[in-house]
C-alpha cells in the first residue's frame, strides 16, 4: 500500500514539475492531481498573495483569502476558457474572494459625498524611494472600503462603473472613495517624511 | 489596464507588481489540509446526514402538531330518519367511558330507577355525590358551544351497557370546539383534550400531549468578526408528548428578533466660505436587524420526585441579517446676496447581510412551577454548518451559541 503511494508520488512528480507548461498543470488540476495543484499554487503564489494582501489588513488574512481563492480556483478550473488569460482569471477570483472576505467586517456604503477633491497627487519622489513592503503597510492603514476601491481602480484596472457594480454603490461613491484614499495616502506619506 | 494618469500611482503599481513573495511550504500544507477536508468522504456523509435530519425536522414538527387534531371519525352525532342515533367510532370511545362511569353509578342506590327529582333530596343522592367526587373518572362538564350537537341527558332508567344510544344512563357528556369541529371530551380517553392544563407529573399520565406558548430572552454569540453578544427576544410554540411517566418528546419552533443600533456612524457638518457660501450637513446611521428561526426536537427526562427535567435534542437554526442604512444629507449653497438654495437628500439603503443555517445540539433544564407554567434554560450549540454557500460553509463555520431563558405556558 505504502509502496504504491510512493510510486504514485514519483509518477506525479515526473508528470508535473516546476517547469511543466501551464496548460499541463491546468489539465492536471482538472484531473484533481495533487502534484499539479501544488505546482500551480507555487507558480502563482507570489502574484496572488500580493493581490490578496492589497485588499486585506495583514498577512494572516491574506493567506486565508488566498487559500479560499485557490479552493474556488481548483473547484471551477474546468470552466476556465483557454482563450483567455489564466493569470487574469485567477487574479479576478482572488479579488472577488477578497471582497467577499471584506464584506464580513466592512460595509460598502453608498454614501452621497458632498465634496471631494479630485486632483490630489501623491509625492512621486517619496514613493519611488519606498519599498513594496512600505507601500503595503501604507495601504493596510486605509479603511477596508477605501483600500478596496483604491486597489481595484489604481492597480487592478477596474473602472469606477465596474467597482460600483461589484461593491453595490454608485460610481460617484467609488470616485469619492478613491479621492479619499489618495488624500489619506498623501497624509500618511507626509507623516512618514516628517519622521 | 490600470486607469492611472497620476505618475505616482503608476509607481505604486509597478513596485507592488514587481515585488516577489517567497513561497512558504507551510502555506501549501494548509491548502492541502483544506483540500483534504473538502474531499473527505466522512465530511460528505456527515453533511448529507445533517442535511437529511434538517429536512426531516420541520416535517416531524408538522406531523406532531397534526397528530393533535381529532380523528376524521369525530363527526358530530347525527340522527337517522327514524330518529335513531347513528353510532360512530367516537361513540364507542364514549361508550367505554360510560361503562367506567356506570360501574361507579351501580354502587349508588340511585341507579335503581328512581326519579331524579326525588334523588336530589334523598340521602342516597348525597352518597352518590360523594362517590362522584371521589371518582377520578368524573366526566367534566364544559360549556357547549355548539347547541346543535349538544346532548345533555335527562335521567333515564336504562343503564344497559350494550345500548348503543348516546342518550342513556345518567351520563353527562360535554362538547368542546376545536376550530369549527366539535368533539366530545372524555376523560381518560386518548382523544381527550381537556381545557384545563394537564402537564404530566412523574408517575401520572402516559401518552398525553401538550401545547404551550413560549417566550423569553436569548443571548447569541457567533463567530462574526464583531464577536458581539447579541440579545434577542423570542416567541414560539412548544409541543410535548409524554411517552411514559418519565420521558417525553418535545418539539418546538422559535422566532426571535433583535436590532443592533449603531446609530450615527458618520457625521459631517461644515461651512465653507468662498465667494459662494456652502454649508453642509451629513448624517448616516445604521440599524442591523437580526432574525432567527429555530426548531427543536428533543427528548425530555423528568427527574423522579422533582419538578425538574433535562432536555437533549437537535436544533436547526436560521439566522438572517438585514441592514438598513439611512443617509440624511443637506446642503445649503448660496452666494451671500442670494436666497439660500437648500438641497436635501434623505434615503435609506437596505442591505441583506450574511445568512446562516446550521444544525445545533440543544441541552436544557426545565422546571415545572405548576401544571401550566414551566421555566427553562437551553443552550443551543451549532455544530454543523448548513449554509447554502458551500464555500462559506467550509471556511466560516457558522456555529452560533445561543443561550435561551424562557417560560412556557401550557394551555393544553
Amino acid at each position: 500500500m505504502q509502496q504504491s503511494k510512493i510510486e504514485t508520488k514519483r509518477k506525479n512528480e515526473a508528470e508535473y514539475g516546476a517547469y511543466s507548461p501551464l496548460s499541463d498543470l491546468i489539465q492536471g488540476c482538472i484531473l484533481e492531481n495533487r502534484m499539479a495543484q501544488k505546482h500551480l499554487y507555487m507558480r502563482f503564489y507570489s502574484q496572488l498573495f500580493g493581490t490578496a494582501l492589497r485588499y486585506t489588513r495583514n498577512r494572516e488574512e491574506a493567506q486565508e483569502v488566498l487559500n479560499n481563492a485557490f479552493l474556488k480556483i481548483f473547484g471551477s478550473i474546468k470552466t476556465f476558457q483557454t482563450a483567455g488569460s489564466f493569470g487574469a482569471w485567477i487574479n479576478k477570483i482572488v479579488i472577488y474572494t477578497s471582497i467577499d472576505y471584506l464584506r464580513k467586517y466592512a460595509k460598502f456604503k453608498d454614501t452621497a459625498p458632498l465634496e471631494y477633491a479630485a486632483n490630489i497627487t501623491l509625492p512621486n519622489h517619496t514613493i519611488e524611494q519606498m519599498s513594496a513592503d512600505e507601500i503595503y503597510e501604507l495601504l493596510s492603514a486605509l479603511s477596508p472600503t477605501t483600500r478596496a476601491v483604491f486597489s481595484m481602480y489604481a492597480i487592478d484596472g477596474f473602472k469606477h462603473k465596474e467597482i460600483a457594480k461589484i461593491l453595490n454603490f454608485s460610481p460617484n461613491t467609488s470616485k469619492w472613495y478613491f479621492a479619499k484614499a489618495k488624500k489619506e495616502l498623501q497624509q500618511l506619506i507626509i507623516e512618514q517624511e516628517k519622521n | 489596464m490600470p486607469n492611472n494618469k497620476d505618475k505616482s500611482l503608476d509607481t505604486i503599481r509597478k513596485k507592488l507588481e514587481e515585488h516577489e513573495f517567497d513561497f512558504q511550504e507551510q502555506m501549501w500544507e494548509k491548502m492541502e489540509a483544506l483540500l483534504d477536508t473538502q474531499d473527505s468522504p466522512i465530511g460528505l456523509v456527515w453533511g448529507k446526514t445533517a442535511s437529511f435530519i434538517y429536512a426531516l425536522l420541520p416535517a416531524l414538527v408538522i406531523l406532531t402538531f397534526v397528530s393533535l387534531l381529532p380523528p376524521v371519525d369525530n363527526i358530530p352525532i347525527e340522527s337517522s330518519d327514524n330518529g335513531e342515533v347513528i353510532p360512530t367510532r367516537r361513540d364507542h370511545a364514549i361508550k367505554s367511558n360510560q361503562q367506567t362511569f356506570l360501574a361507579v353509578e351501580e354502587k349508588s342506590p340511585l341507579t335503581q330507577g328512581k326519579e331524579i327529582e326525588k334523588e336530589e333530596h334523598s340521602t342516597a343522592a348525597i352518597k352518590e355525590k360523594k362517590l362522584r367526587a371521589e371518582s377520578k373518572d368524573a366526566i367534566q362538564v364544559v360549556n357547549n358551544t355548539n347547541p346543535s350537537t349538544s346532548i345533555e341527558t335527562e335521567s333515564s332508567n336504562s343503564h344497559n351497557p350494550d345500548d348503543n344510544s348516546i342518550i342513556s344512563g345518567r351520563t353527562v357528556k360535554a362538547l368542546s370546539v376545536l376550530g369549527s369541529q366539535s368533539f366530545l371530551l372524555v376523560s381518560e380517553n386518548r382523544y381527550s383534550l381537556p381545557m384545563s392544563p394537564v402537564v404530566s407529573y412523574p408517575g401520572e399520565k402516559k401518552w398525553t400531549k401538550h401545547i404551550g406558548v413560549t417566550g423569553g430572552l436569548a443571548l447569541s454569540k457567533d463567530n462574526n468578526p464583531d464577536k458581539l453578544l447579541k440579545r434577542a427576544g423570542f416567541l414560539g410554540l412548544n409541543y410535548k408528548a409524554s411517552i411514559s411517566s418519565r420521558w417525553s418528546i418535545n418539539a418546538g419552533v422559535l422566532y426571535g428578533h433583535t436590532t443592533m443600533n449603531r446609530r450615527i456612524y458618520s457625521y459631517y457638518a461644515d461651512t465653507i466660505v468662498t465667494p459662494k457660501r456652502i454649508s453642509a450637513f451629513s448624517l448616516e446611521y445604521d440599524v442591523r436587524h437580526i432574525y432567527f428561526l429555530e426548531g427543536t426536537i428533543a427528548l425530555q427526562y423528568q427527574i423522579p420526585q422533582t419538578k425538574s427535567g433535562i432536555v437533549v435534542g437537535l436544533s436547526p437554526a436560521y439566522i438572517f441579517n438585514y441592514d438598513i442604512d439611512g443617509h440624511h444629507n443637506t446642503k445649503n449653497s448660496y452666494f451671500p446676496e442670494d436666497k439660500p438654495e437648500n438641497i436635501r437628500t434623505i434615503f435609506a439603503n437596505n442591505d441583506y447581510g450574511l445568512n446562516k443555517t446550521y444544525l445545533g445540539i440543544t441541552i436544557g433544564y426545565s422546571y415545572q412551577f405548576s401544571p401550566s407554567l414551566s421555566f427553562h434554560v437551553n443552550i443551543n450549540q451549532g455544530f454543523s454548518d448548513l449554509s447554502n454557500d458551500y464555500f462559506l460553509r467550509k471556511n466560516e463555520k457558522h456555529r452560533n451559541t445561543i443561550v435561551r431563558f424562557g417560560g412556557t405556558y401550557w394551555f393544553f
